[in-house]
This record gives C-alpha cells, structure tokens and sequence, in this order.
C-alpha cells in the first residue's frame, strides 16, 4: 500500500518535471475547455425569443408577462396558442410559455400548479426560463400565503415587492440566467476532456513499458495491483488538479454561472474523473504502445460523448439511443449535473452517483484483471 | 542453503520452448554463470526467478521462498541488473537509485545512506546529481547496476551488464561483482562473453535451446573436452581455407576462424598435425605460425553444440 504512493509520487516527479508536462496534462485540458466554455456563452448572450399565450388574461398575468419582459435577457411575443408549434417548429421563437386559464385565481388561492413551456431547443432553454419562472412564482405565493386570500393586502404585498425588491431581484435573476443552457454544453465538453486527459495520463505506463522501469518495479516486491493502484492515485491527483482548475476559471474568472455549488459539482466530476482514470487504464492494458493508446481512445471516446449528450441535448436522439446511452457513464454524469442544477439535493442522485461508480470499479477491475493476464506477452526481453 | 533451487522449470511462447525442463542449484556465496548464444533462454529464466512471468511447470525458489507462493519475500531478496537499461531518463542518477530502493522499504536516512552507498559502489557519487542523459553507455550501465543494490539484496542477478561498453567500464564492472561476491552476495551472471564468465563465475552452466548442455566449473567443463587438441595456425589468406576439408582429415572434430587465425580441433589420441599442415602446403597457403593450447569455453560450446557462441 504504502509502495501504491511512493509509485504515485514517483509518477507525478517524472510527469511534472519537464515542463512540457505541465503543458500536456494540465494547462491543454484546461484551455480547451475553457475555450468552449467562453464560446458558448457567447452565444448565450443572444437574447430569448418567448412566445407567451395568455389564457387567463387578468392583472396578475399580465404583471407576469411584464415581469419577463423585464429582464434583458428575453424577449416577449404575445401569440395565440394554435400558432405555438408553427413558431417553435420554423424557428421564429425559441420556446413557448403558457398561462393557464385560471392562473390568477389559483395564485389567489394558493392553489398554483406550474406553468407550461414548450422548446424543441431542449431542456437547456426551457431551464433557463423555468428557472427564471420558479424564482418569480415562488415570490408571489409567498405573497399570496401572507396576503391569505385577501386580494387588497396582496395587491399591497405586490407593488410594493415591485418597486422595492425588483431590483434586487432583478439583478439575482440577470446573474442566474447568464449562460445556462451553455454552461450544460461546456460541462458535455469538460466530460469529454477529462477522458481525453485521463488516457493521456494512463498511457504514462506504456512508456513505462518501453523504458523498462516497470520491469524493475515489477521485480521489486511489488505487485501488479499495488502498480495499478498507484497509477489511479496520479492520475486522480492530475485529474483533480484540472477539474479544480476549470471550475475556479469557469466560476471565478468567466464568471458563468454553473447554477449549483461548486462542492456538488466537484462531487459529480471526480467520480466521473475516477471512470475515466479506469477507462484510461482500461485502454492501456489492451494496447502495447502509447498511439494505439491514443487512437482507441480517439474511437471511443468522441462517439461515445456524442451519444451521451455532450454535444446536444440528449432528448434529441432516437429513442433507441438514448436506451443505449445508459450504457455509458457520461450520460450518468450529465444527467446528475442537470438534475443537481434544477435543484435536486445531493441525495436524491445518489443513484447517479452508485451508477457512475460502478462504471469506475468495473474499468478498473477488467483492467487489473487484463494486466495479470498479459504478464506474458509483456515484452520484457 | 541454496540460494537457488530450479527443478523442471518449462516455458513455452507458444510453439517455442523457450526453457525446456531446466534444474540448477546455486550455493550461497557463488558467482554463477549461465553462458549461451542468444535466443538460449536466459533472459526467460531470469524473467522467471524474478517472478516477473509465469512458468509453465516446474518450481523455483529463493532462498527456501517459492517464487510462486511466496512472491514478496522471495523478490525481497533479489536485486535485479535487467539485460536492458532500467533507469528514469528524468530523474537524477540519486533519485533513480532512491526510488527503486524506496519500493523494498527504505525510508529516510537510512534510504539516504544507502542510496549514496551505491552510487560511491558503481563510481558514480560524483554524478549523484546529475541525469542520465548525459551518461555515457557505461555510466547508464553502471547506474543500472546501482539501483539494483542499494536494498542489498542477498542474491543479484545480472542480465548481460556489460554489453556494449568499452572496456574500462566493463572491468569496473567486472570487478564490482567480484567485490559484491567478496561482501557476501551470490551473484547470477549471464554473458555470451567467454572471457567474462571465465574470469569471475565459480560455476558455469552453458544453456543452449533452453537446455542446460553442461554444467560445473570451469575446470570441470574443460575437462569434458581434454580428449581434444587444439592447434593454432595464422596464415597468409585466410579465405583460400576451406572448413569441409579440414574436417575430412581424421580426428578433426571441428575447425573456428579467427581473423587470420584458424583453430583446428581433433581427437587427442590421433596424431593428425602431419595431415593437416599437408592440407596447407598442399593448397599453396603459406603458414605464418603454429601452436598447439589448451581448449577455452568457446572450444567447449562448440564441441558441445556444434555452433559457435557468437556470429
Ligand atoms: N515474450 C515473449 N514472447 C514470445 N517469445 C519470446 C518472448 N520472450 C522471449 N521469447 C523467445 O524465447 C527465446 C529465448 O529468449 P531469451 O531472451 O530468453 O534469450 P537470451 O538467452 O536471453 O538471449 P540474448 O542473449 O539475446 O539476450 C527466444 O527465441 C525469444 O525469441
Ligand atoms: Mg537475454
């Protein structure tokens, strides 16, 4: 065990001494991701086209409508409800909102269930208004919790929360929808790069291969496990330090907003870290030179990342293969990060979480297994 | 105590029988020879007693350790000098040595001390600093050997340490082992370098096809063949000699070329040298000197083998 470390630390000295390492296996990973993230909220800065019908037609709908229109961000078409999939579908909105009949009573009455929004853009757009949405309506029950029924105190409640807090709120809003369904496309990116980076850093011991100092490690009594294990712990420690890094400069330096905490985020991406570092060490044990490394890796992973939702929204694959993107962790990861961002509790995807990990322990065991088995065939002469 | 103990050690790469049945002992305090031409196996047995591959039948043992059950304890007391350079091209000549050394359990100052012990061994203190890169072959050979050490092992098995290097390294080489020998190692030496193994092994066992064709000291192999004669003879041009009709002359069991030496090797007991200095009168070849020795290791092998060690 304590041979795991003294491998791990090993590794790390080798990989970071030249410079060119730190270059590699984390200044590159960062940047690119980086790079597609600030593209993205480029994009992101283009306002909303919203098409609303409203169906209840009353002050209080109306003061909704205002409400968004409010907020720089979107952009409001009144539209009548038959003329909804015919905007969406030709494209001249980018999502519908509509106010149910009876929406202002049902605020009245406390009785408000949600509101409808339709895209054929994906959950990223709607996200992002529904957040918006969420926020608003949250506001105005609690007002009509405290007005009770009595459509005087509300109205009071109301103007004043108007004038008052709207600017603040405003502001917390604008903060909020700063680049969301971007930020979703960015973290599809960042999955793909911390698979990149991890079988980069696996294929470390390939040239271990070739150099022959494995050959040494091997003799000494050190077992093949114990060599495995020490390689997870760089390559988690490379991989940590990336994620760490992208996430401060996305949060920090871009300022995007990633719409949940930064702990959560970190949690989800270092399991996935560690299903990369298996699948890296996977490649490796089935391959005899750092390219086939590469390009199995290069085989694997874009498809792959495809399939999952890095690049689009999953809902707009076939139904069969968003069946099939259950066999791949990063569609696990996507759809935790996702959940996590509408405001799920850590707790309520553990089973993501189980998911992912199992994805990790299955990789690193085929690979363990993998490496025993080749003992043979490794050129040691 | 045997240090080392092979019994009907086998490993097959397929087709090819790579150690076909093989059993040696090594004593304590030996410096053990295993001489044979490439391809013989020896990497493969070495790869073996280090329990880096799996055999398929047979067992070995380090010092009363099974290599199978007793992986950990038996690879602690080996220190391995690989046929082919081992070292970190990024680390300095001291961290090399440090980490190899780390991985058997030395922490600290004793790590330290250890570490410097055998780079001050190889003649490389000075470099301690220094990487490998800018190492001349036989510095990086000797590095090599530094990281084996340093956990004074109890048995060192060294895999071809001096191939390709001039010949002062060799000697510094040559004689570490001696004094590594003297400081109480038991030392596994292979080479297809006869003069090598003549100079430093106690015993020696010739392998060819991954067999163990003879076996004993170097005394105990020569006397295999002093039934045999063997007369030197420079000549003029060497190339008008023709191997085939040397051998028809009776008694001449095998003849080897030496630049513009030939070696002719006969039956003791049949008194050909008439016969053959006529063959090089006869064919005008003019004989510059001629002398009659005692056979080499070389002359064993190839009377062993039918093949010379080296091409
Ligand atoms: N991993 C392997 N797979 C297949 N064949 C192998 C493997 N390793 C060795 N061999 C074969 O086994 C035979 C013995 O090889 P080995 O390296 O043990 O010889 P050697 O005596 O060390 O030769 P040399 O003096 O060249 O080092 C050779 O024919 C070699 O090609
Ligand atoms: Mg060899």
């Amino acid at each position: 065990m304590k041979n795991a470390l003294v491998i791990a630390l090993n590794i790390l000295k080798v990989t970071f001494r030249k410079k060119s390492g730190i270059l590699i296996y984390i200044l590159v990973p960062v940047a690119c991701v980086l790079v597609s993230a600030a593209m993205y909220s480029n994009v992101a800065s283009k306002p909303l086209y919203i098409g609303v019908v409203d169906k209840d037609n009353t002050e209080l709908s109306r003061e909704l409508i205002t409400s968004v229109e409010k907020n720089k961000k979107f952009i409001v078409k009144i539209i009548d409800e038959d003329e909804v999939n015919n905007m969406v579908t030709s494209n001249r909105i980018d999502c519908s909102l509509i106010i149910p009949k009876g929406y202002e009573h049902d605020v009245l009455n406390k009785e408000l269930k949600e509101i409808q929004i339709k895209s054929i853009k994906g959950e990223d757009i709607t996200l992002w208004i529904q957040n918006y949405l969420n926020l608003y309506i949250r506001n105005i029950m609690d007002i009509s919790n405290a007005s009770n029924g009595d459509r005087e105190v509300f109205n009071k409640i109301y103007s004043g929360y108007k004038s008052d807090n709207l600017k603040l709120e405003v502001k917390e809003l604008e903060d909020f929808s700063v680049g969301k369904g971007i930020v979703s496309q960015s973290i599809g990116f960042f999955v793909m790069f911390i698979m990149i980076g991890a079988t980069t850093t696996a294929s470390l011991i390939v040239s271990e291969k070739r150099n022959r100092t494995y050959y040494r490690i091997c003799s000494a009594p050190v077992s093949d496990k114990i060599y495995l294990l020490g390689n997870v712990f760089a390559n988690f420690i490379i991989v940590f330090i990336q994620i760490i890094l992208v996430i401060i400069v996305i949060t920090r330096v871009l300022k995007i907003n990633t719409f949940l905490p930064f702990h959560q985020l970190m949690v989800i991406l270092v399991c996935f870290g560690l299903v990369s570092i298996g699948f890296g060490l996977l490649l490796v044990s089935f391959s005899d030179s750092t390219s086939q490394v590469n390009n199995l890796g290069n085989l694997i992973i874009t498809p792959s990342c495809m399939l999952s939702g890095c690049f689009w929204p999953i809902s707009f694959m076939p139904e069969i293969m968003r069946k099939f993107a259950n066999f791949l962790p990063q569609k696990w990861t996507l759809e935790a990060i996702e959940k996590l961002q509408m405001g799920y509790k850590i707790e309520d995807i553990r089973y993501h979480i189980i998911v992912i990990l199992s994805f990790a322990l299955t990789f690193f065991m085929i690979a363990a297994f993998n490496f025993n088995r080749r003992r043979d065939t490794k050129n040691f002469v | 105590m045997k240090v080392v103990k092979i019994e009907g050690l086998t490993k097959r790469f397929g087709d090819l029988v790579a150690v076909d049945n093989v059993k040696l002992e090594i004593e304590s305090g030996e410096i053990y020879g295993l001489l044979g031409p490439n391809g013989a196996g020896k990497s493969t047995m070495i790869n073996i007693m280090c329990g880096l591959i799996p055999m398929n039948k047979g067992s070995v043992s380090i010092l009363g350790y099974s290599i199978e059950k007793q992986n950990k304890d038996a690879k602690k007391n080996i220190g391995i000098v690989p046929q082919d350079i081992a070292i970190y091209e990024d680390l300095t000549a001291y961290e090399n040595v440090k980490f190899f050394a780390s991985l058997y359990g030395l922490r600290g100052s004793l790590l330290r001390e250890r570490v410097y012990e055998a780079l001050e061994f190889v003649g490389l203190k000075e470099n301690a600093k220094s990487f490998p890169s800018k190492f001349s072959g036989g510095m990086k050979r000797r590095l090599n050997i530094a990281c084996a050490i340093a956990h004074r092992p109890k048995l060192i098995i060294m895999d071809e340490p001096t191939v390709g290097i001039d010949p002062q390294s060799r000697n510094h080489i040559l004689q570490s082992v001696k004094k590594l020998n003297s400081m109480g190692c038991t030392v596994v030496y292979t080479s297809h370098y006869m003069e090598e193994v003549e100079e430093i092994c106690s015993r020696i066992s010739i392998i060819d096809h991954g067999k163990i064709i003879a076996e004993g000291t170097k005394e105990e192999l020569k006397s295999i063949i002093t039934d045999t004669n063997t007369v030197l003879i420079t000549v003029n041009s060497i190339s008008t000699v023709k191997e085939e009709e040397l051998k028809k002359i009776k008694g001449v069991k095998s003849v080897e070329f030496d630049e513009d030496l030939v070696k002719v090797n006969s039956i003791k007991e049949i008194n050909n040298l008439d016969k053959i200095i006529l063959y090089f009168t006869e064919n005008g070849i003019s004989i510059r000197n001629i002398e009659s020795t005692t056979p080499d290791l070389e002359t064993v092998f190839l009377t062993l083998t039918g093949r010379k060690l080296r091409d």
